[in-house]
């Protein structure tokens, strides 16, 4: 098991009279090697969960398991710096954390800051920035001067300079243009299947997380409500009207193809699936 | 490495449209181009989306548009005048802006200041005040919030009160600068509602510069930007039918695009452009099978 939550609270301004329970005892084991997303409407507790991944966040009550280390309520806990070396979280608009004078030193700081040497960190940095699609000529640009999109891919290959085993997205995608979003959805895809990396990526976008990933994790109010299989949930019919998911597009044109008499199975994934389905039901 | 070709510029109308953009060019600085050339039309009361990927120049533009930046070369006429310092105050009066982040744009300690900042600063009696505020705050759906911290909004909420207090200025042009992309699903949805029904009047002029293509097939016309330049300009369903060029400048087609397509590569070629049609259009094809 990649991470563990056992009976996690955790209470915003807890000694205030306006104090806001963001966590409600939440019990979660996520799968190491698998692509979980995290959905549920705003204020719903998504990005504070995705907060105690790498202990910025420690719960008040409750004990969390991630890799070997272990974070509990109440105690001093160690070695945190490895922790977040394991566990690398991107925030939302990283972008606004952007600070070195060049995009490879902005990239190299992380692998820096967890022990490589400075050419190694580089070398790194590097790598990462270009299977982003950040090209030699920018490197030595001002993260600053570059457009919003491109801020956002140097963010995260500072993040993925250093390697980590469990990769953790807060909305990567909010703001990017549509050839930016692939990107980023095609390199999670395969840091997970070809890294085997462990991916958690936070999203509003159903239709995303109907073709990336395999498991969800839906929140409400504080609480876990559903964590299991992706395309389970949203062929769920119950489900998705009790926490009034939005359906993918997909899902919505596929139910309406069956209910109109075709045969398409329930487990098409993408449009070309879709397509492929009823060509061959059509005999085509 | 894709080639892309330019068309020639054919747009250029003769009579009198609301927003006349010539050979429009601004940069940053030395080394960055950021807008070269840039000329296009814009008819009173139309609904304008402006595309292109990060980076080609969008919000450039929509600062140029509004005055916040002096073009290096090149007009921008509004209703027959050329924007420049002596009646950019004028100007500036005709339109608003709403920014991509509900955040930055508050002035107000409750939503009724918010709104009412703008109609002070114009010297509104107080009771024409009043009564706009509640008219335009009705409008956009935030009659019950009015008493609230803008700080404890949602960002949907938040953005609809940035529409609230540019409408009732009563602008002739509203520029909307990626206003939903920092919002959830149902959040967007509603800020998308809103521009709707402001084009219903078709009092208003809108242009909205914006990743959702979804919202772009919704819009009278669309302008697509590439590398600082006008890739192309027009109705948007005839913009975005071949995919292939679509993609080449790191753009997408609808779903209903993406769909159609997939359908071809088995040797189904659709028409529909919506849902429903195209439900019925597969069953009428399986049906002859």
């Amino acid at each position: 098991m990649a991470i563990r939550f056992t009976k996690i609270s955790y209470i915003y301004d807890a000694d205030m009279p306006y104090f806001h329970n963001a966590l409600k005892s939440v019990n979660l084991e996520i799968a190491e090697g698998r692509i979980t997303a995290l959905i549920g409407e705003t204020g719903s507790g998504k990005s504070t969960l995705v907060q105690h991944l790498n202990a910025l966040l420690v719960p008040h009550l409750g004990r969390i398991e991630i890799l070997d280390h272990r974070i509990e309520a109440g105690k001093r806990n160690k070695g945190l710096k490895q922790l977040r070396r394991d566990v690398g979280l991107v925030f939302q608009f990283p972008e606004y954390q952007l600070f070195e004078a060049t995009v490879l030193d902005d990239a190299a700081f992380g692998p820096m800051r967890f022990g490589y040497s400075k050419s190694e960190a580089k070398k790194r940095a590097a790598d990462a920035l270009i299977s982003l699609g950040i090209t030699k000529e920018l490197f030595d640009r001002n993260p600053m001067e570059l457009s919003g999109g491109q801020k956002r891919r140097v963010a995260i290959a500072g993040i993925l300079a250093s390697d980590p085993k469990i990769i953790v997205l807060d909305e990567p995608a909010a703001g990017l243009d549509p050839a930016g979003t692939k990107l980023l959805e095609e390199l999670f895809v395969s840091l997970n299947r070809e890294r085997g990396k462990t991916i958690i990526v936070v999203s509003h976008d159903n239709d995303m997380v109907y073709s990336c990933c395999d498991d969800t994790v839906l929140m409400a109010n504080g609480s876990v409500v559903y964590h299991g299989d992706t395309l389970a949930l949203f062929n769920d019919r119950t489900l998705i009207d009790e926490n009034h998911l939005l359906v993918p597009r997909l899902v919505e044109l596929k139910n309406r193809l069956q209910e109109k008499g075709f045969k398409v199975p329930s487990s098409v994934r993408t449009i070309d699936d879709l397509a492929r389905e009823i060509a061959m039901e059509c005999g085509s | 490495m894709t080639v892309i070709v330019f068309p020639p510029f054919p747009y250029i109308i003769q009579g009198m449209s609301l927003i006349r953009v010539r050979d429009l060019s601004f940069r940053y600085d030395e080394n960055t181009r950021s807008l070269e050339k840039i000329s296009f039309d814009i008819e009173e009361g139309d609904y304008v989306t402006i595309v292109g990927r990060n980076g080609s120049g969008k919000s450039t533009l929509a600062r140029l548009l509004v005055g916040l930046e002096t073009p290096d070369e090149g007009t921008i006429e509004i209703d027959g005048k050329i924007l420049s310092d002596d009646n950019l105050p004028e100007i500036r009066k005709r339109i608003g802006i709403v920014f991509q982040n509900p955040d930055n744009q508050f002035i107000g300690a409750t939503v009724r200041d918010d709104i009412a900042f703008g109609l002070e600063n114009r010297c509104f009696e107080p009771d024409v005040m009043k009564r706009k505020i509640e008219k335009y705050s009705r409008k956009v759906g935030l009659s019950q919030l009015l008493d609230k911290e803008p700080e404890a909004l949602s960002g949907g909420q938040k953005q609809r009160v940035a529409i609230a207090g540019i409408l009732a200025m009563h602008p002739d042009i509203i520029v909307f600068d990626e206003a939903t992309s920092m919002l959830d699903p149902r959040g967007r949805e509603t800020i998308k509602d809103i521009i709707d029904s402001l084009h219903q009047d078709r009092k208003l002029t809108i242009i909205s510069i914006t990743h959702d293509i979804e919202e772009v097939m919704n819009s009278d016309d669309c302008i697509v930007l590439y590398d600082g330049r006008v890739f192309d300009h027009g109705r948007p369903e005839k913009v975005f039918a071949d995919a292939d060029r679509v993609r080449s400048i790191g753009l997408d087609v609808s779903f209903i695009g993406k769909v159609k397509e997939a359908f071809r590569k088995y040797g189904i070629v659709l028409k529909s452009d919506t849902e429903d049609e195209m439900v019925g259009e597969l069953w009428q094809y399986a049906l002859r099978r």
